[in-house]
């Protein structure tokens, strides 16, 4: 009797042992490792776009539930891009990315500013944002649930891959996500949308003709509604 | 496999003792110091041209914006660029070998003879600098109309 319920207490063990080892592999499968973020050379460096994880491969990452994908750019920039033969508006953005405004977030760094004024670019968005920059570089709230809605909108215990339009304002909001306490070694900056090759491009162009639209009802978006917040 | 063929042409190129043959550019490009931006449409017209391709992105957003140091280079030297978009630039096969914008391609006949590689270390100095920029294209074009 006393063997019998030993070997009925090792078979169920050794049943949950099997049943976790089998989950186990599943997810690994699903979510096979990752290559560590690794900055890529030359000027593509500059803006800290991944070497191994970027427009080109992005598709063999994609629909993992240990990430969490997010594009900061804007669905309508304020910014004058159109003086450098560019566009205002979202154009399109990869399958399963959400969009969340690095604007939004926190103001632009001033030589930046400077740098697109110099480039007859002027008008980037300088109104409400979760954080501010003091004079030593710190990122300071402006309301109470800034960081609620930051770690809300970029999960901690998730990988954090950003895109933006060419990889400059995901590079920004790295930095960021950085400065404020997330761990570096979960945060890939995959790149920008223009450079974007892979199979999952959804595009919000609707063209006229004479005009363009856009389906910004394609888009995940994130808005923040700041006068819904407490202001510090 | 890739890297023994790789190898063998070094090697070879050693023995014959073979650089970079520089070449002129068609006449119109040495001008004004322009650049003009041309769209697929146009691209398709050029006809065994030599020339110089900017294609650009309209976030390049570098401490020193790279179209600037091109241009100044273009008004310093005399020679016209052509430019693309790189939305323009993705429709053409040379976007099978230049990945990514921002590049400047050397043209010779339909050929790429050498480009810059954004995603090359030794390219960035000539992204941001007019200088090295110049060197590098001297290497391969001959900056003065013979």
């Amino acid at each position: 009797m006393k063997t019998k319920t030993l070997l009925f207490i090792a078979t169920i063990l050794w049943g949950i042992f099997l049943g976790f080892w089998f989950m186990n592999l599943l997810q690994s499968l699903k979510n096979p490792p990752l290559p560590q973020p690794e900055k890529s050379e030359g000027l593509r460096g500059v803006y800290d776009i991944d070497k191994n994880i970027n427009e080109k491969t992005i598709d063999r990452y994609l629909q993992r539930n240990d990430v969490v994908y997010r594009d900061v750019r804007m669905l309508e920039d304020s910014a004058t891009w159109e003086n450098k033969g560019g566009t205002r508006n979202l154009e399109g953005f990869v399958e399963g990315f959400e969009v969340v405004p690095y604007a939004f977030l926190t103001e632009f760094p001033q030589a930046y500013i400077e740098q697109k004024a110099s480039e007859n670019v002027s008008g980037l968005y300088q109104w409400k944002t979760l954080f501010h920059l003091n004079e030593k570089g710190d990122y300071i709230a402006n309301y109470q649930e800034s960081l609620e809605i930051l770690e809300y909108l970029f999960p901690k215990d998730k990988v954090i891959f950003l895109m933006c339009g060419a990889g400059w304002y995901a590079n920004f909001t790295k930095q960021m996500l950085i400065a404020l306490g997330w761990d570096a070694s979960k945060i890939y900056n995959v790149g920008g949308y223009r450079n974007y090759e892979g199979d999952h491009a959804i595009s919000t162009i609707n063209n006229h003709g004479d005009h363009l639209t856009y389906d910004f009802w394609k888009v995940p978006y994130h808005n923040i509604d700041f006068d819904a917040l407490t202001e510090l | 496999m890739k890297k023994i063929v790789v190898l063998l042409g070094v090697i070879l190129c050693f023995i014959t003792g073979c650089t970079p043959e520089k070449f002129q550019l068609d006449e119109e490009f040495y001008g004004t110091g322009v650049i003009k931006e041309i769209s697929f449409e146009e691209f398709k017209e050029l006809k065994n041209q030599n020339y110089l391709l900017f294609t650009f992105n309209n976030f390049c957003a570098l401490a020193v914006p790279c179209e600037d140091i091109f241009k100044e280079f273009a008004t310093t030297y005399h020679i016209d660029f052509l430019s693309m978009k790189f939305e323009e630039f993705k429709k053409t096969p040379l976007h099978k070998t230049v990945s990514f914008a921002p590049s400047v391609l050397i043209i010779h006949q339909w050929n790429i003879v050498a480009f810059l590689d954004s995603e090359k270390e030794e390219d960035l100095e000539r992204f941001q600098d007019v200088e090295a920029f110049k060197t590098w294209l001297e290497k391969y074009v001959s900056l003065t109309k013979e």
